[in-house]
């Protein structure tokens, strides 16, 4: 009876909601569609001069957080929604390489990337930008407590610094995870005091954990209103805050924590997918990406270095520091072990 | 018959769009990868994964009974008063359901933070030097985050059924004299109860597979089954396990829902209905007056996380100025993912509105069918047909992903699918509304009008629908709330010019700046405007000629 | 044939029937009451005629129709139902005006109908009103009004004065038959309520179980009860039951619980020794002192012996409950000063053509017509 009725207006609904939304997105001939994490940002000046360049649209897909746009690609394997995929990372590499998703490509514009930055031997992934993740502390807290920033891990363990370090859960962030595996080639896997001890006595120490990096930043991290002076953050966020601050400032608010091996140099990279429907153009805008207009492009964007050598930083980018050893720790052995620290570290500090 | 045709097309939508994918992906999941159904065994016998199962079950428990403590006296509040400015207190009061967690993480920290309002009143008064409230990353956060979340669904569903129950009822309980107490458990209670338990079976499937607020105000101590899911999805890939952990979630969702049809089925009463001006009415007593006022302070309190957020997006270096505000509508830095203010918030509600009317149909039809005495199977099919809100959100986008992607139907980087996934959740809020309306509505009302010699449709038209207006508009409420609100699969399957409010904001507090954060802050507050203003004016929509129904 | 005629209709509900082969037929501008316990199918048989159910079994046609096929809709019936089923989201007007409105009728045409309706009602001055505003009387007159709008052609009344006070019901019953004589409307009014059914009916129909147990007007029931049922529905508060102990040119004689009581057989053959039951109108037994004079023929009086066992005012008369035998009398009398009190041992003299003796039909429905009361 009724039912009638609302069978025919679902029918109808239906069609309605499905021609209203239903634009096709492939388009053999000169439509690129890039999948990215949902960090990927870029000016669309640069994005126009690509289109205008080689008579092609360009489509950008962002896909979830680096994990998931990942394993969204990797389970789209051989039958991709994009020809490109942008934010494949040092610590995701090795999956990413043994699911065999991407095709080999050499570009010419390898030759401005020092040689520290090659991902892939068999060139799969093109590195596109690097960044580090590493300590950031709130100057003004540190300042007003009479504190000095710590110039050790092992001093994080002290009880002046008990309750004032938040960190990202590596099982569910980037910068969480890279964090850990800087703590791994900081202490090391088999010594008297390996990475594991020196988390256990962080979490006797009330570390805080946060499950992502905008929860440890906005809501634990002092200069936001938090209770920790101490964030796991990346060495371009002083820049960055430099740069966002609502008014003109001398100096960034937040300062980074460099000293050896306790930063880790994360590498984003691009490949072509296996299954490409434009490969041709996918592989012209990996060789774009090295030129000097996109590098230079992308850094107050998102605040990670240009891979190319030759590019010059904004000049707030002095904020944005190097430490002079990160870490120390190949993608094949992350690949291999990264599984295993992540579940290492869940048993130590979670269970 | 026909009320079987009614069954048909949710059912249809079902199949395809939810036991579809999700069998895609399962499929993908045992049938292709290697281990088979190991990770059953592996899930069942690990001692961590039976823990999740225990402590999701629990904290769900603890959030509905929370959350029906928060909600009850507010729908008390608009189902039997009047007062001033209660349309838009009762707008404001459902925009905690749309807001992103992370925002309403920061209005929490604003407000029980270390050096947030509570504490910074009661150090002042007591003259602490320690904060007293240490809520952050503790159970209780995540239980007050859980009822600031959910309460609405119970000040809604509940407080428009209970609007249409004529007062007399209670009056007659009273004038055989039971006291207040009294008249409420005995009388008021046992009428309210399919809408309470609707509020309930929602709030408790909610909070089953709360994720948002359990990642980011719980802390990594507190994943529930739906944190795990999405670990072992997002960044272990370990399909096999995470889909069995999602079936076992699914499990045990159906087998909550089934009782809970059940349940209900056997304490649905037809009522003497009333149309709501008739029921509500103005305090006159002093009594009255104080408990309204405490009430709506209640309320206010409830709010304030929100009020913390307005502050902050308002506050600047140079006072209280627009200027956050000012800068959504200018690309500054040429971003290719900016898009100008308006844009966003017309792709929001094109998403909404879209998934409001395919959520209002289904879920009506769904209703319908179940509705009906004596159906065979009903609660079973009702229970199935609430699954969409039991299942993992990363499974499912993922099924999505693997089911929708050849052509013809490559829904993949359409912004169907995102309007189908936001019905998927939706839709069952239609249901809830509708159902405790429709098994209230006496039989004869379509029996008198068929007599009078009118058709079924005409007689759903003029009788059924004016009167089941008032459960529709809070289906309809829910609907659009849930697609304003929704960004975790907006995230993985929007495109950047389809950009939604959630998502906006997600993006602008992924980088760190207090330009970002005031922006991410503005635009929170923007939304809850929007959203607010969308429910008030539904609020006012009456169906021509009938009156408070 | 009648105007209605159901015919032989069968209705299953689950595991047990709720109709059994039931017939019953309405004349044009008859009132037909249909009389029995909650639960006996009455309700039923109204849906079915109305086309809200169908039959299992059986036919029913009106004005030589079929109705088999027809839906509800089309049937041009009038349904007034128990609860009312009044539209709560229209005013008085709307719900009076619905049908109409389904009829498509001319916009004039259905606001003049309205006003006569409500005018016959009593209620012309209440179009505007909403129904939660009416007082439950009033409430009732709209559902009247609604249901006879359409101009039915017949009308179906399901307890329609069930839920009011007994004042008020027993005012608008006669209201009621006034409005629906004055229409010459054709109507089947289900009612429990015996003095009801008799304010009301042209014929009434007493069912019990499922089962049309007889019908015919109320007088032709009241005199010629068939069963102890009939009997106690119609109000005969003396039923007792006896076999044949012989006749004469002046009675039947039937040994009963209170003894050897003479009557007048009511047509048909009853065997000898076969089971009779014996109808005694309260109003003509006389309750006296305890005599020893035994009644003669020509007195065509039968004297019992007993004892009362209670005595009690009901509606300005005295009602005498005397125990005689294994059974029990009920007199009705003039409150006099000489009427036996509680415990005085009495004589009751029964006279012969105050006893209407029928042959029994069936056995053990006893209790049903108890909870008839």
């Amino acid at each position: 009876m009724a039912g009638r009725l609302a069978v025919l207006a679902l029918a109808l609904f239906s069609l309605v909601a499905l021609a209203a939304c239903g634009e096709e997105l492939v388009d053999e001939n000169n439509e690129l569609v890039i999948m990215s994490h949902d960090s990927f940002n870029i000016g669309e000046d640069a994005i126009a001069a690509f289109e205008a360049a080689n008579d092609a649209t360009v489509v950008l897909l962002p896909a979830g957080d680096t994990g998931l746009a990942l394993n969204r690609a990797i389970l789209e394997k051989g039958n991709p929604s994009a020809d490109l995929f942008y934010g494949v990372d040092n610590t995701y590499l090795g999956r990413a390489l043994d699911e065999g998703i991407f095709q080999e490509y050499e570009s010419p514009n390898l030759e401005f990337v020092p040689e520290q930055f090659r991902m892939d031997p068999s060139n799969r992934v093109t590195p596109i930008d690097y960044g580090y993740v590493n300590l950031n502390y709130d100057k003004a807290y540190l300042e007003e407590n009479g504190l000095q920033p710590p110039t050790s891990l092992e001093e994080l363990t002290q009880e002046g610094w008990r309750g004032k370090l938040v960190v990202e859960n590596p099982a569910t962030s980037s910068p969480g995870l890279a964090f850990l595996i800087a703590t791994v080639s900081y202490f090391g896997e088999d010594d008297d005091y390996d990475y594991l001890d020196f988390w256990a006595d962080l979490r006797a120490n009330d570390v805080a954990i946060t499950d992502g990096w905008s929860d440890a930043y906005y809501t634990n991290f002092t200069k936001y209103g938090g209770d920790q002076p101490l964030v796991v953050s990346y060495a371009t966020s002083p820049a960055a805050e430099f740069f966002f601050s609502e008014t003109p400032l001398e100096d960034a608010p937040t300062g980074n924590i460099l000293f050896d091996r306790s930063v880790f140099l994360q590498i984003e990279g691009m490949g072509v997918l296996e299954g490409a429907d434009s490969p041709v153009l996918a592989r012209k805008f990996i060789d774009f990406a090295l030129e000097l207009q996109f590098q230079e492009d992308f850094p107050d964007k998102m605040f990670v270095y240009p891979v190319n050598r030759n590019a010059t930083l904004p000049d707030f980018w002095r904020f944005a520091e190097e430490p002079a050893v990160p870490a120390d720790i190949g993608p094949d052995e992350i690949g291999e072990k990264r599984e295993a620290w992540i579940e290492a570290w869940t048993r130590v500090m979670l269970r | 018959m026909t009320a079987r045709l009614a069954l048909l097309a949710p059912l249809a939508y079902l199949a395809i769009f939810f036991l579809y994918p999700l069998g895609a992906i399962f499929e993908r999941a045992f049938i292709q990868g290697e281990g088979g159904f190991a990770g059953f065994g592996t899930i069942l016998g690990d001692s961590y994964y039976l823990g999740r199962i225990w402590f999701t079950t629990w904290q769900a428990a603890a959030s509905t009974a929370l959350t029906l403590a928060v909600g009850l006296p507010m729908a008390y509040l608009f189902a039997r008063h009047d007062f001033p400015g209660k349309s838009v207190l009762k707008a404001v009061s459902t925009v905690p359901f749309i807001m992103p967690t992370i925002v309403v993480a920061m209005g929490f920290v604003a407000l029980l933070g270390r050096e947030g309002l509570a504490n910074t009143v009661l150090m002042a008064v007591f003259g602490l030097d320690d904060p007293v409230i240490r809520l952050a990353n503790s159970i209780w956060i995540i239980l007050l985050a859980h009822a600031f979340y959910n309460y609405a669904i119970f000040v809604r569903i509940v407080s428009a059924f209970w609007s249409n129950v004529a007062p007399q009822l209670e009056e007659s309980a009273a004038m055989l004299g039971a006291g207040r107490v009294r008249t409420f458990w005995h009388v008021t209670l046992p009428v309210l109860l399919p809408a309470i338990a609707s509020s309930a079976a929602l709030t408790f499937t909610f909070c089953f597979t709360s994720f948002g607020v359990v990642l980011v105000l719980g802390g990594p101590q507190f994943a529930t089954l739906e944190v795990a899911v999405y670990e072992l999805t997002a960044k272990l890939l370990r399909l096999e396990l995470a889909s069995a952990l999602a079936i076992i979630q699914m499990v045990f969702t159906y087998l909550f829902l089934l009782v809970y049809t059940r349940l209900q089925q056997s304490t649905s009463v037809q009522i003497n209905l009333a149309p709501q001006e008739a029921t509500a009415r103005r305090p006159k007593r002093a009594s009255d007056m104080v408990l309204v006022a405490a009430m709506i302070a209640m309320l206010l309190v409830v709010l304030s996380p929100l009020w913390a957020l307005v502050e902050r997006a308002l506050s600047t270096s140079d006072g209280y100025s627009l200027r956050y505000f000012g800068s959504l509508f200018e690309n500054v830095r040429g971003d290719v993912f900016y898009l100008p203010l308006p844009s966003i918030i017309s792709n929001s509600l094109e998403f909404a509105v879209l998934t409001t009317a395919i959520a209002l149909t289904v879920g009506a039809a769904a209703a319908y069918y179940i509705s009906r005495p004596g159906r065979r199977g009903a609660s079973i099919a009702d229970a199935l047909l609430m699954m969409p809100l039991g299942v993992s959100a990363v499974i499912m986008g993922f099924g999505f992903l693997v089911a929708f992607n050849r052509d013809p139907v490559d829904l993949r980087a359409t912004s169907t699918i995102l309007v189908i996934a936001h019905t998927l959740v939706a839709y069952p809020f239609v249901i809830r509304s509708v159902l405790p309306a429709m098994r209230g509505m006496p039989q004869q009302f379509r029996e008198a009008a068929s007599v009078m010699g009118a058709s079924p449709v005409r007689a759903f038209y003029h009788v059924e629908l004016p009167i089941l207006t008032p459960a529709l508009i809070v289906g309809a409420t829910f609907a659009f709330a849930v697609s304003m609100g929704e960004f975790g699969a907006s995230l993985l399957l929007v495109r950047p010019e389809s950009t939604t409010m959630p998502v906006a904001i997600y993006r602008m507090i992924a980088q760190p700046g207090a330009e970002n954060l005031g922006r991410a802050l503005a635009m929170s507050t923007v939304l809850m405007l929007v959203v607010a203003a969308v429910f008030a004016g539904i609020e006012r929509f009456r169906y021509r000629n009938a009156g408070g129904f | 044939m009648a105007l209605l005629e159901v015919s032989n209709v069968t209705k299953r509900f689950g595991d047990g029937f709720s109709l059994k082969r039931v017939s019953l037929s309405a004349e044009r501008g008859d009132i037909v009451c249909l009389l029995g316990p909650s639960g006996c199918g009455k309700t039923t048989l109204l849906r079915l005629i109305a086309g809200l159910e169908s039959p299992d079994d059986g036919t029913i046609t009106f004005d030589g129709r079929d109705l088999d096929r027809v839906p509800s809709r089309d049937r041009g019936f009038g349904l007034m139902f128990q609860d009312l089923a009044l539209f709560p989201h229209m005013d008085v007007s709307g719900n009076v005006s619905f049908g109409l409105r389904m009829q498509r009728r001319a916009q004039e045409e259905v606001s003049a109908r309205v006003n006569t309706l409500l005018r016959l009602v009593g209620l012309e001055d209440f179009r505007q009103r909403k129904i939660h505003e009416l007082s439950g009387g009033e409430r009732q007159r709209v559902a009247l009004a609604r249901s006879l709008a359409g101009e039915p052609r017949l009308l179906m009344l399901d307890e329609p004065l069930g839920a009011l006070d007994r004042a008020l019901r027993e005012t608008l019953q006669a209201q009621v038959r006034a409005i629906l004589k004055a229409l010459g409307q054709t109507a089947i009014y289900v009612t429990h309520d015996r003095d009801e059914a008799y304010a009301m009916a042209d014929t009434m129909v007493i069912m019990e179980g499922g089962e049309v147990v007889q019908a015919g007007t109320p007088e032709e029931l009241y005199n010629a009860p068939r069963s102890e049922m009939v009997a106690r529905s119609m109000g005969i508060r003396n039923v007792l039951r006896g076999q044949r102990a012989g006749e004469d040119e002046h009675a039947t004689h039937l040994l009963t619980e209170v003894g050897l009581v003479a009557g007048v057989l009511q047509g048909g053959d009853l065997r000898p020794a076969g089971d009779a039951l014996a109808f005694v109108d309260e109003r003509r037994i006389e309750v006296g002192a305890r005599t020893q004079a035994s009644a003669s023929a020509t007195q065509r009086v039968t004297l019992v012996d007993g004892t009362v066992e209670s005595r009690r005012f009901h509606s300005g008369e005295l009602e005498v409950v005397v125990r005689a035998g294994t059974g029990r009398l009920t007199c009705v009398t003039k409150p006099t000063d000489d009427v036996p009190a509680a415990g005085d041992e009495v004589t009751v003299a029964i006279p012969f053509d105050a006893v209407r003796i029928v042959a029994a039909e069936r056995e053990g429905i006893t209790s049903a017509a108890d909870a008839l009361g």
